[in-house]
Order: structure tokens, then sequence, then C-alpha cells
């Protein structure tokens, strides 16, 4: 393969990336963090703050 | 050089054409900045579409329209792998760090990358480090500097001498009254063209332009057999002289988002409910504009001859075009380069401003940094460190210094190589310890100077090619970042449980009254 043709595939892959974090892994990771502290919050003062 | 004297003269006309609409487009940015954040930040002034041609205008400078192409000039096809590697490593790094940097950017009233890390890990010492670090971006607006004034000479006959002032005049223009407004009120403009532009090169590429048998094929057929197309790598080269060295330039790219000047553009967006769509949009212009380096191999294939290859795109255009659309590219370029260096401008001013006086000198002494005062205080010295960052750039480049990209990279790597491990694992791990943050960033700016900057300071040889190859040095920094980050942390004490649920936990909003953090409703 020449260098055009690498870069195309490259190119088209790390967009296809983005398209799959934009609708699948940003939620997942945000949802995450969210889950975690908001299930902290509902349970009764750890006094660690 | 010598400019075409039509290409002077509809140059001199677009250049005036630009001034107006950069000093209106200054104006309206100074009605809407009346405080020390409006300054700093534009915070949630921007919808998603601007500041997705904003960001993407800063993220590719002069380096994009004037260096990578000259390095395809030279080097041919190879060269676009480190055009085309450079913004999958920074848009990767973007969709790693932009919408919890907004988050918690809000919600602490952060300022600036700095700032941010200082919040994030509850640490002074942290925003001090990361922000004495950041006072080397001066050599980065330097760069952007001597380019403008290559591209003043290049396209409007005008003396570099004269040109670096007269750029200078331009940003002060705006960016003294308008600040981050100002900023990316203009790098959204800026950007726009530059996507034209761009496209403009790509078709030229694409159709042979200049070029017997008119085709790509044709192109690659006038080059030298070592710029052709299959030809991936040279060992004269230390950026292309291995398949590693390529691999490291994309890592050093991720930790690029740790660069002040990118990571204060998201505080600008007006919600995190429009961070997908400024990612989406962002990512697709910032992995166009790179194929500017396309130029360059056309411009090779033309067989054109230049004395400074950075003025490769500008003379392609004259040699090429009709002198009114020649003329009015070149100040398109100029526009490019200008785009970065304001970004830069504002974000070290910030240094001083916030990090320095407002978050650390005041609370040493006792003060509120939230009270008005200090906050009027911070703006006058965020207008003030702008017109001194800007003088004392262009004073410097007076003589175009020979060693600029060596100066120019002790900032980008040394940033890169300290904050980008804590910045990065910080966003996931909420485990990160504020003693790894401050190991990491000490540890990894030493490995950066031992393998990179002290060769090239000329005290020792150093290894091959990262004594040479400042991504390869940068992208090992970068991991070795990371490892100490992740490594520390695990043998050192977490944050405490409140900090960490006002940093990860649901949506609580900006700390504009510097109170604590307070729930609102989730704008997602």
């Amino acid at each position: 393969m020449n260098v055009l043709q690498i870069l195309s595939i490259t190119t088209v892959a790390f967009l296809a990336f983005v398209a799959i974090w934009i609708t699948r892994l940003e939620d997942y990771i945000e949802g995450r963090g969210t889950r975690e502290y908001d299930a902290a919050d509902e349970q009764p003062e750890s006094g660690a703050d | 050089m010598a400019a075409n004297q039509t290409v002077v003269t509809w140059g001199w006309g677009f250049l005036i054409a630009y001034f107006v609409l950069i000093g209106a487009l200054g104006y309206v940015a100074y009605r809407k900045t009346s405080t020390q954040d409006d300054y700093a930040t534009a915070r949630g002034g921007f919808g998603f579409l601007a500041l997705a041609f904003a960001y993407a205008a800063t993220t590719a400078s002069g380096s994009t329209f004037m260096g990578i192409p000259a390095l395809a000039y030279a080097e041919g096809f190879k060269a676009g792998y480190y055009a085309m590697i450079y913004p999958i490593g920074i848009y990767l790094g973007v969709l790693l760090v932009a919408r919890i940097t907004k988050k918690v950017g809000d919600r602490f009233g952060s300022q600036s990358v700095p700032d941010f890390l200082g919040d994030r890990f509850q640490s002074p010492l942290v925003r001090l480090l990361a922000a004495s670090i950041g006072l080397f971006l001066i050599f980065y607006i330097m760069a952007q500097i001597t380019a403008a004034g290559f591209v003043f000479e290049s396209i409007l006959g005008v003396d570099y001498g004269l040109g670096i002032w007269i750029a200078g005049g331009l940003l002060l223009l705006y960016l003294t009254a308008g600040g981050s407004y100002a900023d990316i009120l203009t790098d959204a403009v800026q950007g726009a063209i530059m996507v034209a532009i761009t496209v403009l090169i790509v078709f030229m590429f694409v159709t042979g332009w200049g070029v017997d048998g008119g085709s790509m094929s044709a192109v690659n057929a006038a080059l030298e057999p070592s710029m052709q197309w299959d030809t991936h790598l040279s060992s004269d080269n230390a950026t292309f002289s291995s398949w590693w060295a390529i691999f490291l330039l994309f890592i050093a790219h991720i930790g690029f988002t740790a660069l002040p000047h990118l990571g204060n553009k998201f505080f600008a967006i007006k919600s995190t409910q429009y961070m997908k769509k400024f990612l989406t949009i962002t990512a697709v212009i910032g992995m166009t504009l790179p194929l500017m380096f396309l130029g360059g191999v056309l411009a090779a294939a033309q067989g054109i001859q230049v004395q400074n290859p950075d003025s490769v795109i500008p003379v392609l255009f004259v040699q090429n075009l009709h002198p009114i659309v020649a003329a009015f590219l070149g100040v398109a370029i100029l526009s490019a380069i200008i785009s970065t260096a304001d970004g830069i401008i504002i974000s070290m001013s910030q240094i001083f401003a916030n990090d320095l006086y407002r978050k650390t000198y005041v609370p040493w002494k006792g003060g509120d940094p939230e009270g008005e005062a200090v906050n009027q205080r911070a703006l006058w010295i965020s207008r003030i460190a702008t017109v001194v960052i800007t003088v004392v750039a262009v004073a410097a480049v007076i003589t175009p210094p020979e060693f600029l990209a060596i100066l120019l990279w002790v900032g980008i790597g040394g940033i890169i190589a300290s904050t980008g491990g804590p910045y990065l694992v910080g966003t996931f791990w909420e485990n990160t310890s504020k003693t790894a943050a401050i190991t990491a960033m000490v540890v990894a700016f030493s490995v950066y100077f031992v393998i990179h900057l002290g060769p090239q300071a000329g005290l020792y040889e150093g290894w091959y090619p990262y004594n040479e190859n400042p991504f390869a040095a940068s992208g090992i920094g970068f991991i070795v970042s990371c490892v100490v980050t992740l490594a520390v942390s695990r043998f050192t004490e977490p944050l405490p449980d409140g900090h960490l649920n006002d940093v990860f936990g649901t949506d609580r909003g900006a700390r504009a009254d510097g109170g604590r953090p307070e729930p609102i409703e989730s704008d997602d």
C-alpha cells in the first residue's frame, strides 16, 4: 500500500471511532461516574469529607 | 522572493478588509466582556458550530499551513504521516477530556488548564507547576509571529521586520479589548476560511494542477523516487526514521490537548449537551485542514523553487492562480497563523492574571479570589499581560531566531510530558492522587529534558531519534507521565470523597459566586 492509501484507511477508521465514541462510549463513561457518586450520595455520611 | 505587483496591490486591499472585519469582531467581543471570567474563558458564550471551527483553527497553526507543506515539499508523500497522524492524536485526546474539562471547569470556576488541574487535584502546587511550564508558550507565539512575517514578505512584499509588527498590531487590535470572546469569534471566521483554502489545495492536487498528465499519479511520477508515495520512511529524517517514531508522534499529540490555549476552549461551549455535536464537527474539520500537506507535494512535483521552504504555499498560489485569488489566499494563510497566536496569548495572559495572581497570590495573602475587586484587578492584569506578551514576542523575533524550533518544543513538549498524564489519567480515574500528579509532572519533564532538551542544548549527544525528534521525545515523556501518575496513585492517598463527588458526580452547574457547588437540574 502507498502512503495515501494508508492515510485514507487510518482517517476513515478514526472518524468511525469518533462516531462510536459519540454514540456509545461517552454516555457510558459519563454515566459510570454519575452512577457511582450518586449512589454514594444516597448512602449515610462516611465521614471521609 | 520578489512579490508580483498585482498580488501585492490586491493583498493590501484584502489585508485592510481583514483588519476591518477583525476589528469589528473585536468590538462585538468587547461589548460581551465585562468580567475576568469573560476575558479568560468566554464561559458558555458559544454554540457548537462556532466553537468547532475555532478549535480546529487554533489547533492548525502556522505549522499546518506553512511548516508541514514545507516538509512535504522536501520529503514528499511521507510527510503525510505527520500531517494526518497528528490530528488523530489531538482529537482522540479531545474526545477523552473535553466533557469533563467543561463540566468540572464550570463547576469550580476554573479559568485555564493549570487552574483546572489545580481544582481537580485540590492543589495550588499543581496549578503553580503547570502555570510555570506554560510560560514557555512564549516561544510558540514567537514561532507564529515569525511565520506571519514570512507571509507578509512573500505575499505583500513587506519587509519581514515590518511584517511582524503589523501582525502584533493586528493581534492587539482585538485581543486587548475582547479577550476570549474575540479570540474565539475571530478564530471561527478564520477556521471557515482555512477550510476553503484546504479544499482548494485538495482540488489542485487531485487534478494534478500544473503537472503533465493532470492526475494524482502524474504528481507522484513527477517526484524524485525518495519522495514518491511508495516510500514510507527515511533514515535521514528523525521524524520518519521508523514506524516507532511515527507511533510516538501519534502518542505525543494525545497529550497536546493539555496545552492551555486548547483546553480553555472547552469552557466556552454553551452547555455539555452540545458537546457531542462539537466533538463530531471539530474532529472532521481538524482532519481536513492538515491535507494542506498535499500543496507541498504538488509544489515539488511542479518543480517550484523557493528560497525558504516555509513560503511554498504562498509561492504555489502566486505561480498557479490569478493574482487576485493568490492575494486573497495569502491573507487567508495569515489568518491561520493569527488564529493560533491569539489563543496562546490569551491563555498566557491567564497564567499571570488567574493562575499566579488570582488563585495563588491572593489566597496566599489571605484574600478572597472570588471578590469583586480581585476580579476587576485580574481583568486589568489580563489586558496588560496581553499587550506585554505580544510586544515581547514580536521584539524577540526581530531577527528570526535560529533555534526557535528547539525553544518552541521546550514549551509544547514540556507541557505534554508534565501535565498530559495527570490531565488524562485524572479525567478517567477518580483515585488519581495529588501526590501522583505532582510526581508525574516533575519526573516526566525531567525525562523529556534528559532525552531531548539536554542534547538539543548541546550538553551531550543523547539517543537517536529522541535527541533530534521532539515528537518522539514528547511521546516518551507523555507515556512516562501517564505511567507515573497511575503507579504513584496506587500507593498514595486519594482525594477526599466529598471532593471527588463534586468532580465526578451529577452536574451541579457553575460556581460563579464562589460558593460550594450546588445541585441544579442536569443540562443533558
